[in-house]
């Protein structure tokens, strides 16, 4: 019979979704995603956290209740210390299974391989084949759909390079459509949207900030659109290595663009009590007002935001843009 | 050059000694009160951990005082504290002071900065005098160490509240005041003789509280009201187990000799988070495990206001507390909290646990 593994639609999904549904499915297994975040999602995840924890950790919680309604063999929640060499995601990314271990009850066969590369790279091949091999003994089997699943995943980064949203981007990968141009960057402005993926990709969270950004006649660039080779380019020149790697895609964002002529406006979105956002946010915002040429926005979002406060906010800092072009 | 750094607990002594005693001029910021604190909050990120903020405090009371040289400890995560210093800098900078900053990296970073910031610190000085300027360090932290450990076991069982109090101020003094070897020791000696002449109430045997959370808030009291005297003067014996001695053993030495090992706290955590989670998460869980197989009444676990590793500790210890039927209660601090509620919350944890006792005997 063909096993189900439940995937969370939360946190790094818009990041590795493709690898691992490709991954997964190669082997013979069923893909089982929770539904889209929602209310009801939320509040079921802010039924079983702490108070304290960050509001996409709280989600992330609600997306596995929401999968335990489904019939599941196994689920899916990797370990996911470190990405790159000398760096972290963020602490609460390395205790991730051990919270929903303690927090939430009667849970399927957790899958939950370490993935630390911030020593070296050798566990690699260890954690594709303990990882493949609860579905099958057939080590050519394992690697090529990892070799798959990396493919895919290729394809969804160069996807999202062109400003495709990662919904989008996944829809085009499953349905096999062919590569459409993009229609979306009609804009008259164009703001750079810095944030954590998690949190720029999830309209339930950003309350669809980029759907309403467009509807202003503002194009989105998200930090997925800058190739790696020039966001190193820049933190290079920083006096100490910023060693969570996605803070430092967003510094090495805002110092790359900040040079150029392309974008009329910055936001930066976090969530309540983001540890790395807490320093490296603060040093971007200094940056920006010691420069002072662009309009600067930070937002912080939690359970608590209110939409039309959010809405008013957006819309001033578009017209602030608007009048700082017309002068 | 005059040198400063940042409070932590009696560590000022420590660290004075050893630049003192070669000849480096010292400025110590004045002790944390609640002008420190506000002063920090003002200038600082406002959802940066509270121990940056009490830092910024610090340095800018030591730069009005003519410091001109900060020193302080980097790191390199995944906890916030390794990036403390960068932004620390910005801040002050921004805010017009001219200084220098001299930031000690984890040897585990890069050999050659550590050697180039130790160079800057100091140039010209003769290396035997070093050794011998760390050794009076040295000394002097783990009687600090003892006296603290002394403290916390007399002032649950003293007869007068308020004596062990006194003497703890007083042996501070005296270790702080001493400038060689022979001295420290006979100090040492001197104190030990005034805390045996504490009366104490031999019939009673006083609840035992263990504490564990992030070291800064465990290891100064302004960040944590003072919680060690509040519980002694309960008449609760406080068990902590973070010390600064046996931090820079793991820390710096073992660390720089790459024979760190997993421990006894790592081990008894591992049912429960399995994995470093920068900080003293770990340390966290894995205490609590231990106090209770030990058979203390209860935990507190403390932490600064969003640390990100304590909050994975706080939504594990839940079910610690629950496996092991010991009651934890969990405090975040920062520059809001406010001293009556905090004592309230404490007396009304301590009052719980006197019942459980009871009830129990």
């Amino acid at each position: 019979m063909q096993k189900t593994v439940g995937i969370p639609r939360a946190l790094l999904y818009y990041n590795y979704y493709p690898l691992w549904k490709t991954f997964f499915e190669e082997l013979g297994c069923s893909v089982i995603l929770s539904e889209k975040t929602s209310k009801e999602i939320m509040n079921r995840g802010i039924e079983v956290t702490v108070d304290d924890v960050c509001l996409p950790i709280k989600i992330y919680h609600g997306h596995i209740r929401n999968l335990l309604m489904k019939d599941l063999d196994y689920i899916f929640i990797p370990r996911i210390v470190s990405i790159y060499k000398k760096e972290y995601i963020c602490p609460k990314f390395s205790g991730l299974p051990d919270m929903i271990r303690c927090n939430i009850n009667e849970l399927p066969t957790i899958i939950s391989p370490i993935i630390d590369w911030s020593k070296s790279r050798r566990e690699l091949t260890k954690v594709i084949f303990t990882v493949g091999s609860i579905f099958t003994s057939n080590p050519y089997k394992i690697w090529s759909a990892y070799k798959k699943g990396i493919n895919q995943l290729k394809i969804y980064k160069l996807l999202l390079k062109q400003g495709f949203m990662p919904e989008d981007a996944i829809n085009i990968l499953v349905n096999k459509k062919d590569l459409l141009t993009p229609d979306f960057n009609k804009g008259k402005y164009t703001v750079l949207l810095l944030g954590h993926s998690y949190n720029i990709y999830d309209n339930f969270i950003n309350m669809n900030i980029v759907q309403k950004l467009r509807k202003m006649e503002c194009n989105v660039i998200t930090p997925e659109q800058l190739p790696t080779e020039k966001i190193e380019k820049e933190v290079e020149k920083l006096p100490k290595k910023i060693f969570w790697s996605m803070s430092k895609k967003l510094v090495g964002n805002y110092l790359h663009y900040i040079k150029t002529s392309e974008i009329q406006g910055i936001i930066y979105l976090v969530s309540f009590g983001c540890g790395p956002d807490s320093l490296i946010g603060e040093l971007v915002w200094k940056w920006a007002n010691k420069n002072g040429q662009l309009p600067f926005m930070f937002v912080t979002l939690d359970e608590h935001t209110g939409e039309t406060g959010f809405n008013t906010r957006l819309e001033a800092f578009v017209d602030m843009i608007e009048r700082r072009v017309n002068i | 050059m005059k040198v400063t750094f940042p409070h932590l607990g009696n560590l000022y002594i420590v660290l004075a000694a050893f630049f003192e005693n070669l000849g480096i001029d010292v400025v110590i910021p004045p002790p944390v009160t609640k002008k420190t604190i506000e002063l920090g909050s003002m200038y600082s990120p406002e959802f940066a951990c509270f121990p940056l903020k009490i830092n910024v405090g610090n340095f800018i009371e030591a730069l009005e005082k003519g410091a001109d040289t900060i020193v302080m400890a980097g790191g390199v995560g995944p906890c916030r504290f390794g990036y403390y210093s960068q932004v620390q800098k910005e801040i002050l900078e921004d805010l017009g002071y001219k200084f220098d900053m001299i930031i000690f990296e984890p040897p585990r970073g890069n050999m050659k900065t550590i050697i180039y910031e130790i160079n800057k610190l100091f140039k010209g000085k003769n290396i035997k005098k070093i050794v011998k300027s760390a050794k009076i360090a040295w000394l002097k932290a783990c009687a600090i160490e003892k006296i603290e450990s002394q403290a916390l076991y007399y002032r649950a069982r003293e007869k007068n509240k308020g004596t062990t109090t006194r003497i703890y101020k007083s042996a501070l003094n005296l270790i702080s005041e001493s400038s060689n070897e022979e001295t420290i020791n006979a100090n040492v000696e001197k104190i030990n003789k005034y805390f045996k002449s504490i009366e104490l109430d031999m019939n009673y045997s006083p609840l035992k509280i263990g504490l564990v959370g992030e070291i800064y808030t465990l290891l100064e009291p302004s960040s944590n009201m003072n919680i060690e005297n509040i519980l002694g003067d309960l008449g609760v014996e406080v068990i902590k187990s973070i010390k600064l001695t046996e931090w820079a053993n793991t820390n710096i030495i073992l660390d720089m000799l790459r024979i760190r090992r997993p421990d006894n706290c790592t081990f008894a955590a591992k049912p429960y988070l399995n994995y470093f989670v920068g900080g003293h998460g770990v340390e966290s869980v894995g205490e609590t495990v231990i106090y209770a197989q030990k058979g203390l009444d209860g935990v507190i676990h403390l932490a600064p206001f969003t640390c990100m590793p304590e909050i994975i500790a706080q939504s594990i210890l839940y079910k610690v507390s629950k496996d092991k039927q010991i009651p934890v209660m969990t405090v975040m601090l920062d520059e809001h909290s406010a001293e009556t509620g905090f004592r309230t919350r404490v007396e009304a944890f301590v009052d719980l646990l006197n019942q459980k006792k009871e009830a129990i005997s």
